[in-house]
């Protein structure tokens, strides 16, 4: 198995593919106050239930470390690895 | 061999009752980090959905199994240990889960949780515990700490309350964890763990309820608590490099009079359960029976 350093998967052409299911997040901010890495934060943006959805600010950041997806009480988010087109 | 657990997009797909979703709870509420921990639990033991009950009595908790793909009983307040018994004990092939709050546990269904551990009836008990009666608008409940606010305590609360964990540990429970629901990782093992244990398992999780009870002002300041005030109680563990470490059960109640969240693995010990007893009953009785005949 070979493990990558994030600056290695950047290189490397990978990167997070952030998908937050807009209409179930209730604007809790969990994920946000949870990120060790302060990839996401509060958007200027309202889901059809009125709720502040969060917003990806620097997906570079992101170490995959799922906490944001563990801690979301909607399940609202998926982080996976994508391969960055050239 | 490695596991790639599923994403969050599939476990939505495969547990989920899509067309009850968005969930109804209020923005910031534990009950459905729960869930989302008792979902990666299950999916990482492949437990089959055709096998697994969940049961739940009265509450915003008790709301839980009909978001569930699974077989669910939503039972009356109080009571549903009592049919998790019944299912069990009928069928004990099934996985049974039950979904309770504190004030349904503790309060009106207090009995049948101390005489199922007594019995060590193989089900495992998640309890979200928010400190109050979320559903009917905030009221005191045996778990409110002493000196907080709720719509029924309005010049503090004067009692004492239970912690659950100790309770179950003291009333012999198999299994007891008890977390906070900032602690994903550790809860989703407690969860898995207490699936696997032959015998009663207890999982008590400390949870937000922003709307009834407003102990802090918004969502991030109740998450910010739960990381920052948790100390863990960890009675086998010899080496004392953490501060955060507690080993002695007095120290651990006069920090949480102080407002401290007792965390951590309080107990995990091997006991006959009431399955394996009764079965040997029966052959023997069966046995003994066609002997005298
Ligand atoms: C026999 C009976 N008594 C009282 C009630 C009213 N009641 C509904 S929910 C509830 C308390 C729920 O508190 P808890 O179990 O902590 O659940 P939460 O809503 O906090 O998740 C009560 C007293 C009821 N439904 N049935
Ligand atoms: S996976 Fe970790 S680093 Fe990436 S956004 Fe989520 S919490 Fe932040
Ligand atoms: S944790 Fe989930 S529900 Fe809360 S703000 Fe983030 S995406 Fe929305
Ligand atoms: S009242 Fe409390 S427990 Fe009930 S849904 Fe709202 S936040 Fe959750
Ligand atoms: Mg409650």
């Amino acid at each position: 198995m070979i493990l990558f350093t994030r600056q290695q998967e950047l290189k490397n052409g990978l990167t997070m593919k952030f998908t937050i299911v807009e209409e179930y997040c209730k604007g809790c901010g969990y994920c946000i106050t949870i990120c060790p890495k302060n990839v996401l934060k509060e958007s200027s943006h309202l889901n059809s239930k009125g709720y502040v959805i969060p917003e990806i600010l620097n997906k570079e950041e992101c170490i995959n470390c799922k906490k944001c997806e563990l801690i979301c009480p909607e399940m609202a988010i998926t982080i996976q690895k994508e391969e960055i087109e050239a | 061999m490695i596991k790639i657990a599923n994403s969050t997009k599939d476990l939505r797909e495969k547990y989920l009752r899509k067309d009850l979703l968005p969930t109804i709870f209020c923005p910031g509420c534990g009950n459905g980090q729960v869930l989302n921990y008792v979902i990666r639990a299950i999916d990482a033991l492949n437990i089959s959905q055709d096998n697994l009950v969940f049961v739940s009595g009265i509450g915003c908790s008790s709301r839980l199994p009909a978001y569930l793909e699974a077989y669910g009983v939503h039972t009356t307040h109080g009571r549903a240990i009592a049919y998790a018994t019944g299912i069990k004990l009928t069928n004990p092939e099934l996985t049974v889960i039950v979904f309770t709050g504190d004030g349904d546990i503790s309060a009106i269904g207090l009995n049948h949780f101390l005489q199922a551990i007594r019995r060590n009836i193989s089900i495992t008990v998640i309890c979200i515990n928010n400190e109050n009666y979320g559903m009917t608008g905030g009221q005191v409940s045996p778990t409110t700490p002493m000196g907080h606010f709720s719509t029924t305590t309005p010049y503090q609360n004067i009692e004492h309350s239970f912690n659950l964990s100790f309770l179950a540990k003291a009333a012999g429970a198999s299994y007891v964890a008890r977390w906070t629901t900032a602690h994903s990782l550790q809860a989703i093992k407690s969860i898995k763990k207490g699936l696997q244990k032959q015998g009663l398992a207890f999982i008590e999780m400390l949870s937000p309820c922003p709307v009834s009870k407003k102990t802090f002002k918004n969502t991030t300041e109740y998450l910010q608590y739960y990381l920052n005030e948790s100390i863990s109680y960890s009675p086998n563990q010899n080496n004392n490099t953490s501060a955060h470490v507690f080993k002695d059960l007095h120290e651990c109640f006069t920090a949480q009079y102080e407002g401290k969240i007792i965390v951590g693995e309080i107990i995990d010990k091997e006991k006959p359960n009431y399955h394996q007893l009764y079965e040997d009953l029966r052959v023997r009785a069966r046995n003994e029976f066609r002997k005298n005949k």
